[in-house]
């Protein structure tokens, strides 16, 4: 089964499966299927991207960050994902490492280079602003379909494309920090092309949104390669933008270790 | 079959035969509509093959018509379009129009009831396998859940660039080459090539140069300089397996072997969507990536920090400090790599005691050997073993630099050593061996520094009661050091893994901070008349002598989440602490350092919090002059707020046997990256024998500004 998951076009992949629906209200049959058909899309066995993020607020000059993020589907629900950043200097180097596994668990490390150490991080964890960014620790984690309970509501167009409304509510609220979330399934690409983000208890109106800019076909497979995740309460936003793509290019498993983690230079011959 | 076609216009003169016949058609026509108003009717294609022929038929008139499906003829051995199933002759006429406009051939059949009903093509899949079986089994799967489906083999004339690595001039050191490669997750074939005596290992065959490139710089990292990229020409056999479904098939495939026929493809190009109107690129924004490879020169890290003591008491009113790194790198190839580094500090005290003291000194400079299982590195560097934050038990091959006492961060506080350091990568383990060929003690202020260890003017070393007898000669004596030699060695084995991560260690180290011993004849001159000052001055030349002992490390650590939270674990035995009777004779004595903390994130949101418990124990039935327990509780407390435009933060450290605080708050704008601007205060208090007591007078508030480059 594929997973998708990691930080930038597979991120809003990820956020489409998990969203919001009142506890009261019934699944039904069609939004599992489509959570289900967005969960197993097709992503590759690998994938290597180039991107940025841009952290705007109005007003200030923008912040940016420029990172290359990997990821290797190992088969049997594992899969693996390395984010290195490379810009701005004081945190070049930084890198996190991600292993999902089949069960739901997941090993996380952060390796600062100041102190030439890595530790653990759990992964648990659910809040917390990425970097600083509008992307929540939550947003960049493997979710199960059935983790949430999810429901069709419609079908609406964005920009003039068709897509289909569909919305996802956690089974055990604990396990998220948002109460609800609808998404906006591109059933082409099976990428939603917004997701709606509802805190728990105030399902009046979102409190982020995700937009997906621009979509494109790389090796084959829809790549979101520009997308904005908006807090609107304050109005700041974080665009991610992929620079570069590239599926299936036979990643080794060493790149995701301790090993890689703590030596750049070890990664570096992998970068794009 | 029955083909549809236009007749031809009539002429305009009628004979009665003529007459007979057209209402005899017209006869005929009304029982027949008759007819199709009882039994459905289906307006069908020609019998197709294959199945995807059958779908090229039917995306023929895509959009036109609504109830397009395919049928197994099995009679036939192949697939027929239904364009139309109605009972409403106009229904099969409309049909039989739309599909003679696409040019295909079509007749009318009546529906057997008996046969299942034609599979709407809604979603078409097209996977391609390699293998005939798995193709097979993949259709076989598909039709179970009751979709239509079939094999189509295919042979594809292909281009490919196969990367080798050749001249094995036996098969023996082939093999171990491959072997060495599939360990790297890299398939490897051995063969002979024709007509040469060389064996060859073939390390894959790419369709995309691209990737043919990649696997060639991959294998040149590993460190094969005989690598060949050879153009291969060939045919291939695959097959293809086509399903057709109403409704969206399971791990539905997007991707370019997809059709669907219900959506119009995206605007504006094939495989490219955009949304909303065109954004700036963000490449306005970026500051490019550092290249991959190429050498680096210039400065590392600057800063700057005033600082001002609150209390009137304290020798001091401002302790400031400047400092600046510069580093030059080099990647020499894809194996070796160099480094050196340089670091000026300037201490500045201003008050009483004022001086100011610029220091030059090396910083990581070293070669660096790098190879799929391990690295290598030589020369200069700063190794951290250990698990927990700010006191790690096990970290004792480090150099720590107290220039600036704990006022810094724990990065700030460790020097360079030049060492040996082997680092073996097996699996999830990693093996870390350092030889330190010539000891380097701690950084430690001079005596008329705040910070120094050594309070002359009120004759005090740090982490000892107030002793009477050792005052004045602390005051007035000479301080020796012993830090010549051997520096020490130590092997580390660590687990990065699943579900927790461990270490032990084994080493033979020397206490980086020192210990100061009373001169044995000074000692013996004092007990003999503790009233004898000078006489005890006077009875070496050297008062106390600043010891580094040797130590055995014996010590492990372990780290593992429990829901939000890390929790980490650390211990070291040490064979030799340092440690001074009563009676003032110096002695080494077993020890054991611990540590336990759990790291958390209240209310799963930006704080972060690290407690953390730490216990030193000096194992002797001596009655001592130092604490032979002491407890600490320490960690920091930090969050970040305005879109991480602001950070505040807490070091603690806080005696848990005794009273003894250290508190450092910390406000910092760091949105200006990479600079970095911070207001803190250091609190100290305590008991006398305590770090927080004897540094008592030292609050300090500071300001300033470091930036990394």
């Amino acid at each position: 089964m594929r997973k998708a998951h990691a930080l930038l076009s597979w991120l809003v992949a990820v956020c489409a499966v998990f969203t919001f629906v009142p506890p009261a209200l019934a699944e039904d049959g069609a939004g599992k299927r489509l959570a289900q058909q967005v969960y197993n899309r097709p992503d590759g066995d690998d994938m290597t991207t180039r991107g940025t993020m841009v952290l705007e607020e109005q007003g200030r000059s923008p912040r940016v960050r420029q990172m290359i993020t990997y990821r290797l589907d190992v088969g049997y629900g594992e899969v693996w994902t390395l984010i290195r950043f490379t810009s701005p200097s004081d945190i070049a180097d930084t890198g996190l490492l991600t292993l999902d596994h089949a069960d739901g668990s997941s090993d996380q490390w952060l390796y600062l280079p100041a102190l030439d150490r890595s530790r653990r991080i759990p992964s648990a964890r659910k809040g917390g602003r990425f970097v600083g960014s509008d992307i929540f620790f939550e947003d960049l984690q493997d979710r199960k379909v059935d983790m949430d309970h999810h429901r069709i509501l419609g079908d609406e167009e964005i920009f003039g494309v068709p897509t289909r409304i569909l919305e996802s509510v956690p089974v055990d609220p604990g396990n998220s920090t948002y109460g609800r979330r609808v998404s906006w399934v591109h059933e082409q690409s099976l990428l939603p092309l917004r997701i709606d983000f509802y805190a728990p208890g105030r399902d009046d109106a979102p409190v982020k949104r995700m937009e997906v800019h621009r979509l494109e076909q790389v090796q084959g497979f829809w790549t979101v390669m520009d997308s904005t995740f908006t807090d609107l309460g304050s109005g700041h936003s974080t665009r991610v933008v992929v620079d570069e793509a590239l599926y299936d290019r036979r990643l080794p498993q060493s790149l995701f270790t301790s090993q890689s983690l703590e030596d750049p230079a070890r990664e570096r011959v992998h970068r794009p | 079959m029955t083909p549809f076609t236009e007749s031809p216009a009539q002429e305009s003169h009628h004979s009665a035969p003529a007459v007979a016949t057209v209402l005899l058609c017209l006869l005929l026509l009304l029982i027949g509509s008759a007819a199709l108003a009882d039994a459905p009717s289906r307006l069908v294609s020609e019998p197709f093959p294959g199945l995807l022929a059958a779908v090229e038929a039917a995306r023929a008139v895509d959009h036109k018509l609504d109830r397009v499906g395919i049928v197994r003829d099995r009679e036939a051995n192949a697939y027929r379009v239904v364009f139309e199933e109605s009972s409403d002759p106009a229904d099969i006429l409309n049909a039989q129009r739309i599909a003679g406009q696409a040019g295909l051939r079509v007749q009318v059949v009546s529906v057997d009831p008996s046969l299942p009903p034609p599979m709407p093509v809604a979603y078409v899949t097209v996977s391609t396998f390699t293998d005939p079986e798995e193709a097979v089994g993949e259709a076989a799967q598909a039709r179970n859940r009751g979709e239509l489906a079939d094999v189509e083999p295919v042979r594809q004339d292909i281009g490919l660039t196969s990367v080798q690595l050749t001249g094995y001039t036996n098969r023996a050191n082939a093999r171990r080459v491959a072997r060495n490669l599939e360990a790297e997750g890299i398939e490897a074939v051995i063969f002979s090539p024709a007509h040469e005596r060389d064996y060859v290992v073939a390390a894959g065959a790419f369709r995309d140069d691209r990737r043919a490139r990649e696997q060639t710089r991959r294998l040149q990292v590993l460190g094969y300089t005989n690598v060949s990229l050879v153009p291969l020409r060939g045919q291939v056999e695959r097959y293809e397996v086509v399903v057709v479904s109403g409704d969206v098939p399971p791990g539905f495939d997007p991707a370019p072997g997809v059709i669907t026929l219900r959506r119009p493809p995206p605007p504006p190009g094939e495989g490219v969507l955009v949304l909303g109107e065109r954004r700036d690129p963000v490449a306005a924004f970026a500051t490019p990536a550092q290249p991959d490879r190429t050498a680096r020169i210039g400065l590392d890290e600057v800063r700057a920090e005033a600082g001002v003591l609150t209390d009137d008491s304290a020798r001091a009113d401002g302790s400031h400090y400047l400092h600046a790194g510069i580093v030059a790198e080099w990647p020499f190839n894809d194996r070796w790599s160099g480094r050196l580094a340089a670091r000026v500090d300037s201490y500045i005290q201003t008050g009483d005691d004022d001086f100011t003291r610029t220091i030059l000194d090396y910083g990581e400079s070293f070669v660096r050997y790098r190879a799929p299982q391990r690295r290598v590195t030589l020369g200069a560097q700063t190794v951290l073993w250990g698990r927990m934050d700010d006191h790690a038990p096990t970290d004792r091959l480090s150099v720590q630099d107290v220039r600036r006492f704990m006022l810094d961060d724990l990065q700030d506080r460790r020097r360079a050593v030049f060492a040996a350091r082997w680092e073996e990568f097996i699996g999830e383990y990693k093996m870390d061996f350092m030889v330190i060929p010539v000891f380097r003690p701690a950084e430690v202020p001079r005596h008329d520094n705040i910070w120094s260890p050594v309070d002359r003017s009120r004759g005090r070393i740090i982490g000892m009661p107030d002793d009477p007898l050792l005052s004045p000669l602390i005051s007035e004596g000479r301080f020796a050091e012993d830090d010549d030699g051997f520096g020490g060695w130590g092997i580390r084995l660590s687990r990065a893994g699943r579900g927790f991560d461990y270490a032990v260690t084994l080493q033979h180290a020397r206490h980086s901070l020192p210990y100061y011993e009373l001169d044995r004849d000074v000692r013996a001159a004092l007990l003999a008349d503790p009233n004898d000052i000078g006489g005890a001055l006077a009875a070496s030349s050297d008062t106390f002598i600043a010891r580094h002992p040797r130590t055995w490390v014996v010590g492990g650590d372990l780290g593992f989440s429990v829901g939000r939270s890390t929790l980490r674990f650390e211990a070291a035995w040490l064979s030799d602490h340092p440690a001074t009777t009563e009676d003032l004779r110096y002695l080494e004595v077993e020890a054991f350092d611990w540590a336990a903390g759990v790291e958390f994130f209240p209310g799963d949101a930006d704080l972060r919090v690290n407690v953390q418990v730490g216990g030193l124990h000096l194992m002797t039935s001596e009655d001592l002059l130092d604490r032979e327990n002491v407890y600490t509780l320490f960690g920091d407390a930090e969050n970040t707020f305005a879109r991480d435009r602001w950070r505040a933060r807490l070091r603690y450290s806080l005696g848990i046997d005794r009273h003894d605080v250290y508190l450092n708050p910390e406000l910092a704008f760091i949105a200006w990256e990479p600079h970095e601007i911070y207001l803190g205060y250091h609190h100290f208090d305590g008991a006398r024998d305590t770090l927080g007591g004897f540094h008592r007078d030292h609050d300090l508030i500071t300001l300033g500004w470091r930036a990394r480059y």
